[in-house]
């Protein structure tokens, strides 16, 4: 068991005995970045770093919209994607009414994706999931682009037809938005399901499916925005 | 960043003691099941059967706090998705919001009061009365979690808003739950005092009940006079607009 836990497994604590009786230590970074990359980056000029890290971040929405390669998202792993994406979401799924006030609505939907996301990484690192923490919910929310994106275009259709109740309207809202819901589920599929062992995909997938779904109800639920 | 701790050699180092609370190893023991363990539980969950006893064969050996856990984020998930379909439907169009928190607050209370409150009621039973420690903690809690999967589609179908039907549902659900779990607790319930044994199920599945009635009335169920106001609001407003649309 004792190398089973070393070798495979990337918890938040590990320990390891060897027979050697000395004191090792390593620390080195977890990105593709050395050390004197590292100190060579705080001397440049600050529209490079940001031109750096955002051309990082769409690159990542690109992998993560059109699945063809794991590696860059699950290495260079960052939250600027899914901060940015969850509260576009939040701001859009706010409505006018005065029943409620719009920042306890955006702080239930933030709230919603924040639980769901760790839940999900919880449970597929308990079904024995190689992939750590940050990564997961790294790629839970690059993958909710579609979902944000039959969102805006929820908002825009509502916005057209605010006049008329045509019955139809809602139907093509529920299916760009459940097309969203199969795409994001697709995509997320691919990562993530490749960390598992093959008799417990569905099981680790499933999650996932419910916290899209009901991302997806929430937003073709939303139909009076303003 | 790794961290290598070197421990002096002892003949009895092994891992398995230095798994604390806060790693996640520790609790991966209680989630070792497979998709396929978990579809056969599932659906043995749905069909009572007579003759074999479902947890004797498959959750004995191996309970695990998946299905459980899942099982009730579902159902919350549902009824508040259903819940809010059904407001959607029968409220005055300007005024509809998601009420998604009231929804959401009070599903995880009640099903998480009822499973534990269910489960402590066995587990104290066990322990206390009859002294015969057979079912463990974390089995009980399985077999309580599983109970609950027929209420999803229930849960679902419970958005048509037909006032017989939905009561019919819910009967025909809860005796299918009930049914699973006195056929697989009676062979330890059945001995000693037949009557405290037989009082204390029907105790528990009477609680159980009341949680899904509650949840369907609170949720699910609009009152007539409330559908023909609506119903009639929605109508004149649609006439109005098309008037207005014909001018």
């Amino acid at each position: 068991m004792a190398t089973t836990i070393e070798d495979d497994e990337t918890p938040f604590f590990s320990s390891s005995s060897q027979p050697m009786g000395m004191f090792t230590g390593d620390i080195s970074g977890t990105g593709n970045q050395s050390n004197k990359n590292e100190l060579s980056t705080l001397n440049e000029p600050v529209l490079d770093t940001i031109k750096r890290d955002l051309g990082a971040v769409l690159r990542k929405f690109g992998y993560a919209v059109i699945p063809r390669e794991s590696a860059t998202l699950l290495q260079q792993w960052d939250l600027w994607g899914p901060l940015i994406l969850v509260t576009i979401l939040a701001i859009l799924l706010q409505s006018s009414s005065t029943k409620v006030s719009s920042g306890v609505e955006f702080a239930q939907v933030f709230t919603l994706m924040l639980m769901g996301s760790i839940a999900v990484t919880v449970n597929s690192q308990l079904l024995g999931g190689k992939i750590s923490f940050f990564q997961s919910v790294c790629v839970l929310g690059y993958c909710l682009l579609p979902l944000l994106l039959a969102a805006i275009i929820n908002n825009i259709l509502l916005y057209i037809s605010s006049k008329s109740t045509i019955p139809i309207l809602h139907i093509i809202r529920f299916l760009i938005v459940m097309a969203a819901f199969g795409w994001a589920m697709y995509a997320s599929t691919r990562f993530l399901g490749q960390t598992q062992q093959p008799s417990r995909r569905l099981l680790v997938l499933y999650p996932i499916f419910l916290f899209y779904f009901l991302i997806a109800w929430l937003i073709i639920l939303h139909a009076h925005p303003k | 960043m790794h961290l290598f701790y070197v421990l002096p050699v002892t003949t009895s180092n092994t891992p398995n003691e230095q798994m604390h609370i806060w790693q996640i190893e520790h609790y991966q023991k209680y989630f070792d099941i497979d998709t396929q363990q978990a579809l056969e539980r599932l659906l043995s969950s749905i069909t009572p059967q007579q003759n074999k006893s479902y947890f004797n064969s498959t959750i004995r050996h191996n309970p695990d706090l998946y299905g459980p856990f899942w099982i009730c984020a579902t159902f919350i998930v549902t009824v508040a998705i259903g819940g809010n379909i059904v407001t959607y439907f029968h409220s005055p169009n300007a005024d509809f919001q998601i009420d998604f928190s009231k929804i959401a607050l009070s599903a995880i209370v009640t099903n998480l009061c009822l499973l534990v409150v269910n489960v402590n009621i066995y587990f104290f039973f066990f322990r206390y009365y009859i002294k015969r420690n057979e079912y463990a903690f974390l089995e009980l809690l399985c077999i309580y979690g599983y109970r609950l999967t027929i209420f999803i589609p229930v849960s679902i179908l419970w958005i048509m808003l037909i006032a017989w039907l939905q009561w019919v549902l819910t009967i025909i659900a809860s005796l299918i739950s009930a049914s699973v779990l006195i056929v697989t607790l009676w062979p330890a319930v059945n001995f000693g005092r037949k009557h405290l044994s037989a009082l204390s199920m029907l105790a528990v599945l009477f609680v159980h009940s009341m949680m899904v009635v509650c949840i369907m009335l609170v949720f699910f169920h609009i009152s007539d006079k409330n559908i023909d106001f609506t119903q009639e609001i929605t109508t004149l407003t649609t006439m109005a607009s098309s008037a207005k649309s014909n001018v």
